[in-house]
């Protein structure tokens, strides 16, 4: 539990106490009930100390530490000295029951959260959490097909930043009794548009999501709401040529002549809101055997001519 | 030539006789204006009404009061005719 603290600084933290600690995966997640928690993290400043003190009385023995806004730790039990990472490491190992083997990851077995998503977008049925580094972060219900921030994330400005670039460590779990009651505190989100959103942002040179490759060919199966395509005009032509045949990223990048990065990023969001599906075949033709005849491309010119037109108005 | 045709508050008959017509060979684009008035309005059944009829089509919510947003509908249809274009059709 951090009390106090947004959910940058909250996955921050939680990336950190996990490397610190050498912990298995899974083994650390944030609760928002003192009465959940093992070990107390709370935001320091005016207060804080006493505020503290008070949580702690509940639970005798319980570690309590304080973060400032440097993200250092310190144990004020032990003055304002920062925390060593052998001091951490020390405490969270001391909090892990014991076990004789090492535990297995509750998704060890489970498909690539995309198609996860995928999967529970396409049946409309259920709820779960998607949490990024053991932090809560969004209540999804596919029937309804939305998603509303949880705890800290409601103060979060940009959910496809946080989530985007995050997206590997991201995974989907099951709606507890305390998160279940969370729907009337957040105002409900558009849930295929924020996964659209989401893939555009997870990374600079983007990768393709598992269980894509840059071997599979991509088909689009309906245009997506143009609410989110937003206006993009290398994605209106991207939805128009995979409507019309199956491509793979390169071949859709060389015949569109648009950076394959953006295609990589397009298809994901394509492939991650349900949009398209993968076909393990490449039916593009090389443009030298196009067939011959009367035909009208506008190409890249005319495309540019349109946006400029629409860049400084009629 | 490809032919080519911009759909814009068209009537009910007038939708049906291009869905049913040579829709499939059209590049087109239905834009929907007033959508604002109408929050409740669903694209996404819209658009899969038309995939049932047989046209993929592009459905777009615009505000005809704009130019950014019906210069839009210019920029689908011309990312239409460009890949009928590519790809031979």
């Amino acid at each position: 539990m951090i009390k106090g603290a947004d959910v940058q600084t909250e996955v921050a933290l939680m990336r950190r106490l996990q490397r610190i600690g050498a912990l298995p995966p899974g083994s650390l997640a944030l609760a928002y009930q003192p009465d959940q928690c093992d070990l107390l993290v709370i935001q320091d400043g005016a207060g804080a100390r006493s505020g503290g003190a008070g949580l702690d009385q509940g639970a005798a023995g319980r570690p309590l530490w304080l973060i400032d806004t440097g993200g250092r730790l310190s144990d004020p039990a032990h003055g304002p000295t920062p925390l060593g990472e052998a001091a951490i490491r020390q405490v969270l190992q001391a909090l892990l029951p014991a076990q004789a083997d090492p535990p297995v990851p509750a998704d060890a077995d489970q498909a690539p959260l995309a198609q996860q998503l995928r999967q529970r977008l396409a049946g409309r049925s259920g709820r779960a959490v998607l949490s990024l580094d053991g932090v809560p972060v969004l209540l999804l219900d596919f029937a309804a097909g939305t998603a509303r921030a949880l705890h800290s994330a409601r103060q979060a400005d940009n959910l496809p930043g946080l989530l985007g670039p995050g997206f590997e460590r991201l995974v989907l779990q099951p709606v507890s009794a305390a998160q279940a009651g969370a729907e009337d505190d957040a105002p409900p989100l558009p849930l295929t548009p924020l996964l659209w959103q989401t893939a555009l942002r997870m990374r600079m040179v983007p990768r393709l999501l598992a269980p894509m490759t840059e071997s599979t060919a991509l088909r689009m199966t309906q245009w997506p709401d143009f609410r989110v395509l937003a206006h993009r005009h290398d994605d209106f032509r991207l939805c128009s040529l995979l409507l019309k045949q199956a491509s793979t990223a390169t071949a859709a990048a060389d015949l569109l002549e648009i950076d394959p990065g953006a295609v990589r990023a397009f298809f994901n969001a394509a492939y991650l809101s349900g949009h398209a599906s993968p076909e393990h075949i490449s039916l593009l033709p090389p443009p030298a055997t196009a067939p011959e005849g009367p035909r009208f491309a506008p190409g890249p010119a005319v495309a540019q001519h349109a946006r400029r037109r629409q860049e400084t108005g009629p | 030539m490809t032919e080519t045709r911009v759909v814009v508050g068209a009537s009910g008959a007038g939708k049906q006789a291009l869905l049913s017509g040579p829709a499939a060979m059209l590049s087109a684009v239905l834009g929907l204006s007033r959508v604002d008035l109408r929050p409740e309005w669903d694209l996404a059944g819209t658009a899969a009404t038309l995939d049932q009829a047989g046209a993929t089509l592009p459905v777009v919510p615009f505000d005809v009061r704009q130019a950014s947003q019906a210069l839009m509908l210019l920029d689908v249809l011309v990312s239409q005719i460009e890949t009928d274009g590519l790809l031979g059709r």
